[in-house]
C-alpha cells in the first residue's frame, strides 16, 4: 500500500532518482521503480550490498533503523502522520552527503527541515531554508497537481492576499464541490476587473466579501446598447464595477499575466485581432446612425425606398470592413483568395470611386 | 382575419407556385451562364424564396388535427409570426450580413447556398416556436449546426440593422403616445407602461451561481422593458441575472439613470385646474418604487380607487406586450436549455425587435399567440416600499385630477 502511494508520487517527478528510508522499507525485492532510478546504477548492484550502496550513494545512513516502522515513529515525533505531503518526502541532493554523517538526533532534525522544504516547495508557502530556491521552478510544476491546486485556489479567492503561509495551515483540503468549483471559476474573473467599482461607496467595501459574476448587459437607453459589467453580490447588496481586460494590475496579477504570455503568445495576438474587429464594429454603428432615417412603415412602407436606403448604407458602413478584411487576406500571401476578393468589391462599391479604379485597370 | 379557405383552393395555387418558381428558377439557370457573380451575389433570388416556402410547406403539410391554418398567408404567420411583406422587409434588413458569398457562404444538403430569405425564415422558426435546432433543421432540410449557425448570424445581423425600432420616441412621437395614454386611460402627461419578466434558463453545473438563482430557484435572467400605447417596447434592459431584484433591475438601468440626472420625462407638465403639476412619468407596478416620475399604484388605499383603475389598465399594456412578446417568440418562454449569457440578451433584444416591427409594419399579432396565462407565471410580485415624497404627491394630483374629472 506505501509503495503504491510512494510509486504514485514518484513518478510523475521528473527529480534525478532520489530513495528514501520508507522506499529502501520496502524491500528486499526491488519495487517496481522507475526505470531512470536504476539506470544510474552500475551493473555490479546485484551483489548483497547492493542496497547500502544505493543509500549511501544517495546520501542515507547505512544501516541503522531501516524499517518503516522506525520511520514512522520518528517522523510521527515532529510531524502529523496523517498529513498526505509527508509520502511525497524528498531528500535534497545536495544534503545527501551531510546526512550520512551525521547522527540519529540530527538526522531526525535534517529530515524535519527536509520535509519543511518539500512542503514549502509544495505550497509556495515561500522559502523555508535557501536551499529550496534552487527548486523554485519544479516547485510551480508541482503546484499543477490538480488535488492540491483547488485547495489553494479556493483559498486564494476568499482571501485576497492572505500571507502564504496561513494559506498552507488553514484547515484540511476540501473537498471538490459545486461551490469551490465556482470559486475556482472566478478566480479568472478576478484577474480581470479593475479596482474601479462604478457605483457609489467606492473605497468603503472589500470586493473579497462579494461574489462576483460577469454579465452582458443591454440596455437601450446606453448609446453603446452591450456593454460587460461585474456585478458584486452580497446577499442583497449588489454593486456594479467595470470589467476591463486590462488597466490597473496590482503586481499578482501582473505576474500571471506575464507566465500566461510566456505559455502562449498567441492569446496576446487574438485580443489585438479581436480589439480591430471591435474598432470597427463600432465605427460601422457611427457610419449607420449617422445615415439612417428610421422608416416610418406605419404609412405603407415602400419595400423600393427601403432597399435603397439599406443599400446606401452599406456602402458607407462596409468600407471600413472591407478594407480591413482585403488587408487580411493580402497578409496571408493567399493569391487565390485575392482573386476571388475582386469581384465582391467591384461589385459592392457602386460608388464613383471604385468605378474610376476599376476603369483605370481596364485600360 | 381573412376568410379561411379550403385546402382545394390552397393547393392549385400550391402548384402554380411551384411552376412559376421552376420557370424563374430556369430563366435564372440561363442568366447565370452569361453573369455567374450577379447569381451567385443574389441581387434577385426571388424564385429561391418560394422554392424555399413550398419545400417548407411539403415538409410541414397542414394535418387535420393540426392548428396549421389551411390559409397560406395565415399558415405564413403560423409559422413565422410575420405576414410576408413583413418578412421581406426583414430580409432587406439583414441581407448585407446574411448573403451567401462563396467561399464561405452557408449551403444546404444540396450543397446549394442558403438564400436569404430560406435563413430568416430558419432563424424565425427556431426563435417563434422555440422547437430544439433538430427539428428546425429538419423542416427545412439543413443540419442542426446550420440552424445554430444561421440563428446567430441573424440576430446578430438584426441587433445591428434593426435598431431604428426600438428606441425612445423623439418629441412629437412622445406626444402622440401622451395623447393617446389620456384619451384611453384619462392619465396626462403618461409616456408609458414598465414591467419586467424572467427568461428561465438551465445553468451548466460547473458555472452555476447563486446569483442567476431567482425567488422561485430559477435559474433566469430579467428582461426589463417600457411600452407606449399600442404595446410596442420603447425602451429594455436585459441581461442582469434573476435573482437581482426589481427596484435593482432599474436602478442598475440607463433608464433610470437618464430620468435621475433630468435627461429623459423631461417634458413640460402640465397644469392641472387644481393648481397642481404633473410631470412626464411613466406607470409601474407594486414592485416598482413610486418616484417622481414612475408612479404605482396607491396600496394603502381602497384597491378600487379611479387611479388604480385607471393606473392597472395603462399598466397592463406593459403585461400585455410581455406576454405577446413570449407566446410569439416561444424560445423566451422555454426553459433554456445551457443558454451562453452572452448571447442570450441578443436573443431577447432581437425577439422585442421583431416585436416592435410587427407592430411597425401592421401586422396584427393574433390573440391565441399570446400566452394564454401571465407572462411571469410562478413569480409573486413583491411590494417594493420605496416612496418618495415628490412621487406621492404626484400620485395625490393624480388621483385628485381623475377623482375630479369622473
Amino acid at each position: 500500500m506505501a509503495s503504491e502511494t510512494l510509486n504514485s508520487h514518484f513518478k510523475p517527478s521528473p527529480s534525478p532518482p532520489n530513495s528514501s528510508k520508507l522506499l529502501s522499507a520496502s524491500c528486499p525485492p526491488p519495487p517496481p521503480h522507475p526505470e531512470s532510478m536504476f539506470t544510474s546504477l552500475p551493473t555490479t548492484a546485484k551483489s548483497s550490498k547492493w542496497l547500502q550502496r544505493l543509500r549511501s550513494s544517495r546520501g542515507f545512513p547505512e544501516s541503522d533503523h531501516i524499517d518503516l516502522e522506525h520511520f514512522l515513529s520518528t517522523s510521527r515525533e515532529k510531524t502529523d502522520p496523517t498529513d498526505p505531503v509527508l509520502t511525497s518526502k524528498i531528500p535534497l541532493p545536495e544534503d545527501n552527503h551531510r546526512v550520512a554523517e551525521e547522527s540519529d538526533d540530527s538526522g531526525a532534525v535534517q529530515e524535519r527541515d527536509l520535509i519543511n522544504n518539500v512542503l514549502s516547495e509544495l505550497f509556495c508557502m515561500g522559502d523555508f531554508e535557501d536551499r529550496s530556491r534552487i527548486k523554485r521552478k519544479k516547485s510551480c510544476r508541482k503546484q499543477q497537481c490538480p488535488r492540491i491546486c483547488v485547495v489553494s485556489t479556493d483559498l486564494d479567492v476568499q482571501n485576497v492576499a492572505p500571507p502564504r503561509i496561513d494559506r498552507f495551515s488553514s484547515p484540511s483540503p476540501l473537498p471538490l464541490t459545486l461551490s469551490s468549483r465556482r470559486k475556482v471559476t472566478k478566480v479568472k474573473e478576478v484577474s480581470q476587473v479593475t479596482e474601479r467599482v462604478g457605483e457609489e461607496e467606492k473605497a468603503h467595501w472589500d470586493v473579497s466579501a462579494y461574489s462576483q459574476t460577469e454579465v452582458t448587459v443591454i440596455d437601450t437607453s446606453v448609446p453603446c446598447w452591450k456593454f460587460e459589467k461585474v456585478l458584486y453580490r452580497s446577499k442583497n447588496v449588489w454593486k456594479v464595477g467595470d470589467k476591463k481586460g486590462k488597466g490597473l494590475m496590482s503586481g499578482d496579477r501582473k505576474k500571471r499575466k506575464e507566465r500566461l504570455n510566456e505559455n502562449g503568445g498567441n492569446v496576446q495576438k487574438k485580443k489585438k485581432l479581436k480589439k480591430k474587429l471591435e474598432l470597427c464594429n463600432s465605427s460601422k454603428y457611427v457610419d449607420k446612425e449617422e445615415s439612417m432615417a428610421p422608416p416610418k412603415f406605419n404609412q405603407g412602407h415602400d419595400q423600393g425606398k427601403m432597399v435603397a436606403a439599406n443599400e446606401k448604407k452599406r456602402d458607407n458602413c462596409s468600407q471600413v470592413q472591407e478594407k480591413s478584411f482585403s488587408k487580411k487576406q493580402i497578409d496571408e500571401g493567399s493569391s487565390v483568395i485575392l482573386i476571388k476578393s475582386i469581384p465582391t468589391t467591384v461589385k459592392k462599391n457602386v460608388s464613383g470611386f471604385s468605378n474610376i479604379s476599376v476603369k483605370s485597370i481596364q485600360r | 382575419m381573412s376568410p379561411k379557405k379550403s385546402k382545394h383552393e390552397f393547393a392549385p395555387k400550391k402548384i402554380k407556385m411551384k411552376k412559376d418558381s421552376k420557370m424563374k428558377l430556369k430563366k435564372k439557370k440561363k442568366s447565370s451562364n452569361s453573369n455567374s457573380a450577379a447569381a451567385v451575389s443574389g441581387t434577385d433570388n426571388r424564385g429561391v424564396d418560394s422554392e424555399w416556402w413550398i419545400s417548407f410547406c411539403d415538409k410541414n403539410p397542414p394535418l387535420p388535427g393540426s392548428m396549421v391554418p389551411q390559409d397560406e398567408e395565415e399558415g405564413f404567420k403560423y409559422f413565422f409570426r410575420v405576414s410576408k411583406k413583413t418578412f421581406e422587409y426583414i430580409c432587406s434588413l439583414v441581407r448585407e450580413n446574411l448573403i451567401s458569398r462563396p467561399p464561405s457562404g452557408l449551403i444546404n444538403i444540396e450543397g446549394r447556398l442558403l438564400s436569404v430569405e430560406k435563413q430568416v425564415a430558419i432563424a424565425l422558426r427556431r426563435l417563434a416556436s422555440g422547437d430544439s435546432q433538430v427539428s428546425v433543421g429538419a423542416s427545412f432540410g439543413v443540419g442542426q449546426s446550420t440552424v445554430s449557425q444561421v440563428t446567430w448570424r441573424f440576430i446578430e445581423a438584426m441587433e445591428e440593422r434593426g435598431r431604428h425600432h426600438l428606441k425612445w420616441p423623439d418629441h412629437d412621437n412622445l406626444q402622440k403616445i401622451k395623447s393617446e395614454f389620456e384619451k384611453s386611460f384619462n392619465l396626462p402627461n403618461c409616456c408609458g407602461a414598465i414591467d419586467a419578466t424572467h427568461i428561465v434558463m438551465t445553468l451548466p453545473a460547473v458555472q452555476t451561481s447563486d446569483d442567476w438563482c431567482d425567488q422561485v430557484k430559477n435559474y433566469s435572467m430579467l428582461v426589463q422593458g417600457i411600452v407606449d400605447d399600442k404595446s410596442r417596447f420603447l425602451d429594455i434592459v436585459t441581461g442582469w441575472p434573476g435573482g437581482m431584484t426589481i427596484p435593482k433591475l432599474l436602478k442598475f438601468s440607463g433608464f433610470y439613470k437618464l430620468c435621475e440626472s433630468g435627461e429623459r420625462l423631461n417634458g413640460h407638465p402640465i397644469s392641472l385646474p387644481n393648481q397642481s403639476e404633473i410631470r412626464e412619468y411613466i406607470v409601474g407596478g407594486a414592485n416598482y418604487p413610486l418616484l417622481p416620475w414612475l408612479i404605482t399604484p396607491q396600496n394603502e388605499t381602497d384597491d378600487m380607487s379611479d387611479l388604480n383603475m385607471a393606473h392597472e389598465a395603462a399598466r397592463s399594456l406593459a403585461v400585455r406586450a410581455f406576454s405577446q412578446l413570449k407566446g410569439s417568440w416561444r424560445i423566451l418562454n422555454k426553459v433554456m436549455w445551457r443558454p451562453d449569457k452572452k448571447k442570450l440578451p441578443s436573443i431577447i433584444v432581437v425577439c422585442c425587435l421583431l416585436h416592435n416591427i410587427i407592430i411597425d409594419c401592421g401586422d396584427c399579432i393574433k390573440p391565441d399567440v399570446s400566452l394564454s396565462c401571465h407572462h411571469d407565471l410562478g413569480y409573486v410580485e413583491q411590494l417594493c416600499k420605496q416612496v418618495d415624497p415628490v412621487g406621492r404627491k404626484m400620485r395625490d394630483n393624480l388621483a385628485a385630477h381623475l377623482e375630479n374629472t369622473k
